[in-house]
C-alpha cells in the first residue's frame, strides 16, 4: 500500500505519529532497544493510526487528543504481531526475519510485554478512564480470539459463524477500535461513532478474509512469507470452509486439513484443492459484501477528502495482493 | 494459609475474586497451561499489600483491588515465563503466550473499572522493569554472573513488584507518608529474598535479605503493631525452605 496516496489527507500528522513512535520506543536496555528498532524498521503500513486520524477528520479534529491513541493502538498492534509470530513460530514477516527468528522465544515474549507496557503508558496519557477501559476490553477480546483459534485448529467442522467470531476478535476489533476512538476523541455524536465503528469492523473483517485468501493464492515473494501457512498450522479459514462444501474434494481436503503434521507435498495438495474449488471466489464475494457495507454508512458523513480516503482504502483492501 | 492469620480473610477474598474474574475454565484451557504455582507464587504479592495495610490498622477495598491487579501482573509474567528458547511443543509454546496476554489484559480492565486508574502508571513501570530484568538475565545467561549482576536482575524481575505491593498497601492506608519508603524497602527486601531462594547458587543472599527484613520490621515496630509483617516473614521463611540461622528463632521471640 502506498501510504502517501491513501493517507495524503493526514500525511503530515501520520509522520508525526511515526516520530512519536520512534521517540516512545527509544529504550535504554540494549537488547530491547535493538528489538524495538527492528520492529519500527520492519515496514508496517501504519494503517491503524491512519484510520484513527481519518476517523477524527469528520468531527472536531484534534491531533493532540488523537496522538496518544494512535501511538497506543499501533504499539498494541506491534506487540500482538510479535507474540503472534512466537505462537505461529513464524520466521518471516513482510519478507524480513521476525523477532523470534532473530532472537528466540524469550526475548520476543519479553519485547511484546514491554511494548504492552509502553502502550499502556500512552493510554494513561489519554487520561480518559472510559476510553482506556474500551481499549483494555478489546485487548482481552483479541486474546480470546487467538485462544479460540488455537483451540479449534485442525477442526474441519468449523462453520462461517465460528470463523466470523474468531476473525472479529483477532482482527476486526482493533480496526473498529481505531475508527471508533478516533471519532470519540474528536467529540463525535453517537451516530458518528457508530458509523466509524461499523466501517472499521467491516474493513477489519474484509482485511482478514483477504489475508486468508492471499495465504492460498499469493506469490510468496510479494506476500513476504510462504503460502499455505494457515494450512500448515491447522487454521481453518473461509476459503477452506467454502472449499469443504464441495463434494468433489471435501473428503480428501478434510483429511489433509485435519492432519497436525503435514509434509510440504500435503500442504501443496491442500492449497491446490482449495484453489480448484470455488472457495476463493466465494470468499471474495464475502469480502466485497463487507466492503460495501462498511462504505454504505459513510454517505451520512460530510463530503470531505477523508471520506474519499476511507472509500479508497476500503476498495484497496478488497483488491490487495500483499 | 494459617501462618498469615491476621490477613486470612482478605487473602481469601483476593483468591476468590481472582478465581471468579478470570476462570481459565471459561477459556477451556486450564489443563493446558499446567500452572504449577507454589504458595509464594499464589499468595505472597497480595499478602505483602494486605499485611502492610493491616499494619496501618485496616484493609480497605482499594487495597484488595490493587492486590488483585498485582497478582494478575505477576501471574501474566509467570505464565509468559513458561515459554523458553528450548524445544517446545506447539501447545507448550502457544497457550502460555496467549493466556499470559489475556491475564495482562484483564489486569488493565480491572485498573480501569475499579477506580484504580491513578495507579496505572505504577503497574506500567513495574511491567517494564520485570521485562528489563528478564532480558538482562537472558543477556548474561552464558556468562559468569557476578553477584552485582544477579542482584540487578532480581531487583527488576521480582523486587520491583514486591516493593510496589508494599508501597501501594502503605499509600492506601493510614500509614504516615514519611514511613511509606520504609514499607517499600521492606517489600523490596522481601522480593530479593524470595528471588534468591529460588536459585541455589545465590541462596546465601537469602540470609542477607532476611536479616534486612528483620531490621525493617524492627524499625517499624517502634511505630506500629507488626504482627502481620511478622506473619509475612514467617510465611516466606516457611515456604522458601531455606535454613535461617538459629539465632533468628530467638530474635523472633524478642520481637513478639
Amino acid at each position: 500500500m502506498n501510504n502517501k496516496s491513501y493517507f495524503k489527507e493526514i500525511l503530515l500528522d501520520l509522520n508525526k505519529v511515526e516520530k512519536e513512535l520512534i521517540r516512545v520506543l527509544k529504550v535504554d536496555d540494549p537488547v530491547l532497544s535493538q528489538t524495538c528498532i527492528s520492529l519500527l524498521q520492519a515496514g508496517g503500513k501504519r494503517m491503524r493510526p491512519g484510520f484513527t486520524l481519518l476517523a477524527g477528520k469528520f468531527f472536531d479534529y484534534s491531533f493532540e487528543k488523537l496522538l496518544p491513541i494512535a501511538v497506543a493502538l499501533e504499539i498494541i498492534h506491534m506487540a500482538t504481531l510479535v507474540h503472534d509470530d512466537v505462537v505461529d513460530a513464524s520466521l518471516t514477516r513482510r519478507g524480513k526475519p521476525t523477532l523470534v527468528a532473530s532472537w528466540g522465544n524469550e526475548i520476543s515474549v519479553a519485547t511484546g510485554d514491554y511494548l504492552l507496557a509502553k502502550a499502556l503508558e500512552q493510554i494513561i496519557k489519554i487520561d480518559d478512564k472510559n476510553l482506556s477501559a474500551i481499549i483494555a476490553k478489546v485487548c482481552v477480546d483479541m486474546c480470546q480470539g487467538e485462544i479460540y483459534q488455537i483451540k479449534y485448529s485442525y477442526d474441519v467442522k468449523q462453520n462461517f459463524k465460528q470463523y466470523l467470531y474468531r476473525i472479529n476478535r483477532k482482527t476486526a476489533l482493533l480496526f473498529s477500535l481505531c475508527c471508533k476512538l478516533g471519532a470519540m476523541a474528536c467529540n463525535a455524536d453517537k451516530r458518528g461513532i457508530w458509523i466509524m465503528k461499523t466501517y472499521g469492523h467491516c474493513l477489519g473483517i474484509a482485511f482478514q478474509i483477504v489475508d486468508d485468501i492471499l495465504d492460498i493464492t499469493a506469490d510468496p515473494k510479494i506476500l513476504g512469507k510462504p503460502v499455505g501457512s494457515d494450512v500448515r498450522q491447522g487454521i481453518i479459514t473461509l476459503p477452506m470452509i467454502f472449499a469443504l462444501q464441495d463434494p468433489n474434494i471435501a473428503e480428501r481436503l478434510s483429511k489433509l486439513l485435519a492432519l497436525d503434521r503435514k509434509t510440504e507435498e500435503q500442504v501443496q495438495e491442500a492449497v491446490d484443492l482449495i484453489k480448484q474449488s470455488d472457495g476463493i471466489a466465494k470468499s471474495n464475494d464475502i469480502v466485497q459484501k463487507y466492503i460495501k457495507k462498511g462504505i454504505k454508512n459513510l454517505s451520512e458523513l460530510p463530503d470531505i477528502p477523508a471520506k474519499d480516503a476511507l472509500i479508497e482504502l476500503a476498495e484497496f483492501v478488497g483488491k490487495r495482493t500483499y | 494459609m494459617a501462618v498469615l492469620d491476621s490477613i486470612q480473610f482478605e487473602l481469601s477474598t483476593v483468591e476468590e475474586q481472582i478465581k471468579k474474574e478470570f476462570g481459565f475454565k471459561a477459556l477451556g484451557i486450564i489443563d493446558i497451561t499446567q500452572l504449577k504455582m507454589n504458595n509464594l507464587d499464589q499468595y505472597l504479592l497480595p499478602a505483602i499489600s494486605l499485611a502492610v495495610a493491616k499494619t496501618a490498622g485496616s484493609i480497605n477495598d482499594i487495597v484488595i483491588s490493587l492486590s488483585i491487579v498485582l497478582q494478575y501482573v505477576y501471574m501474566a509474567q509467570y505464565i509468559h515465563g513458561m515459554v523458553k528458547d528450548t524445544e517446545m511443543t506447539d501447545a507448550q509454546r502457544q497457550y502460555p503466550i496467549l493466556v499470559g496476554d489475556y491475564v495482562f489484559g484483564q489486569s488493565f480492565v480491572k485498573v480501569c473499572e475499579e477506580d484504580l486508574f491513578p495507579y496505572a502508571k505504577h503497574f506500567v513501570v513495574a511491567i517494564k522493569k520485570v521485562n528489563e530484568g528478564i532480558v538482562r538475565r537472558w543477556r548474561l545467561k552464558n556468562q559468569k554472573m557476578s553477584v552485582k549482576d544477579y542482584k540487578s536482575i532480581i531487583e527488576k524481575e521480582r523486587a520491583s513488584l514486591t516493593a510496589l505491593a508494599a508501597r501501594l498497601g502503605a499509600e492506601k492506608s493510614n500509614i504516615k507518608p514519611s514511613h511509606i519508603d520504609k514499607f517499600e524497602t521492606l517489600g523490596y527486601n522481601i522480593g530479593m529474598a524470595w528471588a534468591a531462594s529460588l536459585e541455589p547458587k545465590f541462596n546465601y543472599l537469602v540470609q542477607e535479605y532476611f536479616s534486612k527484613i528483620r531490621t525493617n520490621i524492627n524499625d517499624l515496630r517502634e511505630h506500629y503493631t507488626v504482627k502481620s509483617l511478622q506473619e509475612l516473614y514467617d510465611f516466606i521463611r516457611q515456604e522458601s525452605k531455606i535454613e535461617i540461622n538459629d539465632y533468628l528463632a530467638t530474635y523472633r521471640q524478642t520481637l513478639l
